[in-house]
C-alpha cells in the first residue's frame, strides 16, 4: 500500500504538468478555431472562374468573416459562398446584385446574344465569376441566400508577386 | 496593485471560458430555445397565452453532422431562413435531393434539386416552411412581413377575412394611415369619411346576413 502512495507522490507534479500543458493546447485551439471561424482564414482557391481576378493554378487569399455577420457584404465584393449545390464545396465569386435589384445577364456567352433579366429575391445576392465563359454561378443554380455567404477576400497572400488587396 | 491584477485574472479567466464555450457550441452541441408552435405536438405542445420564453422548449442540437452534411428523412434541423440570415427557424426534413414533392398551389410535382432539402413544420397549420419558400417566395414576403408587425409593433391583434366587395372601409383606412406621420386616436365617432365608407359596405354585407 505504501509502495503505491510513493508511485503516486513521485508522479502527481508530473500529472499536474500533463494537465496543465494539454489545456493550454486546448485553449490555443480554441482561440485558432474562433479566429478562423468568426474573425479571418486564408483560402486556397483556384480553378479559371475567376480570371484575371485570380489565378488559374491556385492563390492564398485573406477570407474575413466579420463583414458578413454585420451584413456589409456588398456588390462587387468577392466572397468565398457554401455552395447551393454541394454544401462540402466552397466557391469564390463575385457578388454582381443584392436584394431588390435586378440582373441582365448572358445566358450561354459563348454560344449566343440571348440575354434573360431576374429580380434578386429578399435574402438573396447573385453571385458571377469574373470569367463568365468558364464559370458556374448564379446564372447556372440561381441567386444564393445570405446565409450561405462564408466571407469576404480582401487580400492576396500568395504568390508573392500578386500580394495585396484583391 | 491587488485589484488590477485580480481584475486582470478575471479577465483572463472569462476571456478562455468564452473562447471554449463558443468552441463547443460552434464545433459539438449546443442549447437553443424553440419559439413557435410550427412544430407542435414535438416542441412546445402547449399553446400558451403568456409569451413568456420561459415556458418554451428546450433542445440540444448536435453539430458533428455538419462535417459530413449528411441528413436523412425525418431529421428534425436548426436552419437560417432564405430570406433573412439573422433568423433562425427548426423544421423536419421531409425529403431529399432528387425526390419527388407535390405542391400545395398546383397539381405539379416537382423534384428537390440537388444540394437541396425540403422541411416542413409538424404542424402544417402554423408552419412557414418549404411550401412557402418554394416556388411562391413573394407570398412568403408578405406573411414574414405581417409575422413582423403583428410581433413587434401592436399589443394585440385580430386577423379577420372579409371578402374583397365589402372591404372598401378597410382599404381607405389603410391608404389613410400611409398617408399620415402622427399618431391618431379616435374616441367616440369615427370621421365622417369612414362611417359613409362603412353604411356602404354594410348595404353589401346585410343582404348575407339574418
Amino acid at each position: 500500500m505504501s509502495r503505491l502512495f510513493q508511485f503516486v507522490r513521485q508522479w502527481k507534479p508530473i500529472i499536474k504538468e500533463g494537465f496543465s500543458q494539454s489545456f493550454l493546447i486546448a485553449k490555443f485551439l480554441c482561440l485558432l478555431h474562433v479566429t478562423n471561424t468568426h474573425v479571418c482564414t486564408p483560402v486556397l482557391v483556384y480553378g479559371p472562374s475567376m480570371l484575371p481576378t485570380l489565378n488559374l493554378t491556385g492563390d492564398v487569399v485573406l477570407v474575413e468573416h466579420l463583414s458578413q455577420k454585420f451584413g456589409k457584404v456588398g456588390p462587387r465584393h468577392v466572397v468565398v459562398v457554401r455552395s447551393p449545390e454541394n454544401p462540402r464545396k466552397t466557391v469564390t465569386k463575385r457578388i454582381v446584385a443584392v436584394e431588390g435589384e435586378s440582373v441582365t445577364f448572358l445566358v450561354e456567352p459563348a454560344l449566343s446574344d440571348r440575354s434573360h433579366t431576374v429580380v434578386v429575391p429578399r435574402g438573396h445576392v447573385w453571385i458571377q465569376g469574373d470569367n463568365i465563359y468558364s464559370s458556374r454561378d448564379s446564372r447556372q443554380f440561381g441567386p444564393v441566400p445570405y446565409g450561405l455567404i462564408l466571407g469576404k477576400a480582401f487580400w492576396r497572400v500568395w504568390p508573392p508577386d500578386g500580394f495585396g488587396s484583391l | 496593485m491587488g485589484t488590477r491584477n485580480f481584475l486582470w485574472n478575471s479577465a483572463k479567466k472569462f476571456f478562455t471560458i468564452g473562447l471554449i464555450g463558443l468552441t463547443v457550441s460552434d464545433r459539438y452541441f449546443s442549447i437553443v430555445p424553440v419559439r413557435g408552435y410550427s412544430m407542435s405536438p414535438t416542441f412546445n405542445p402547449q399553446i400558451s397565452s403568456s409569451t413568456g420564453s420561459l415556458t418554451d422548449d428546450r433542445v440540444l442540437v448536435e453539430k458533428f453532422c455538419l462535417e459530413k452534411y449528411k441528413f436523412s428523412c425525418g431529421d428534425v434541423v436548426v436552419f437560417c431562413s432564405p430570406s433573412n440570415h439573422r433568423e433562425m427557424h427548426i423544421k423536419r426534413i421531409t425529403a431529399l435531393p432528387g425526390d419527388w414533392i407535390s405542391t400545395p398551389h398546383s397539381y405539379d410535382a416537382i423534384v428537390v434539386p440537388k444540394g437541396h432539402c425540403w422541411v416542413e413544420g409538424d404542424n402544417s397549420v402554423f408552419s412557414l416552411d418549404s411550401r412557402s419558400f418554394g416556388p411562391d417566395c413573394k407570398v412568403q414576403t408578405i406573411l414574414e412581413d405581417i409575422e413582423d408587425l403583428k410581433k413587434n409593433y401592436f399589443e394585440s391583434c385580430l386577423f379577420l377575412f372579409v371578402p374583397r366587395t365589402a372591404n372598401s372601409c378597410s382599404h381607405a383606412m389603410a391608404q389613410f394611415a400611409v398617408k399620415s406621420v402622427r399618431m391618431i386616436e379616435w374616441e367616440g365617432a369615427f370621421p365622417f369619411w369612414l362611417s359613409e365608407l362603412a353604411r356602404k359596405d354594410m348595404g353589401v354585407v346585410t343582404p348575407f346576413c339574418n
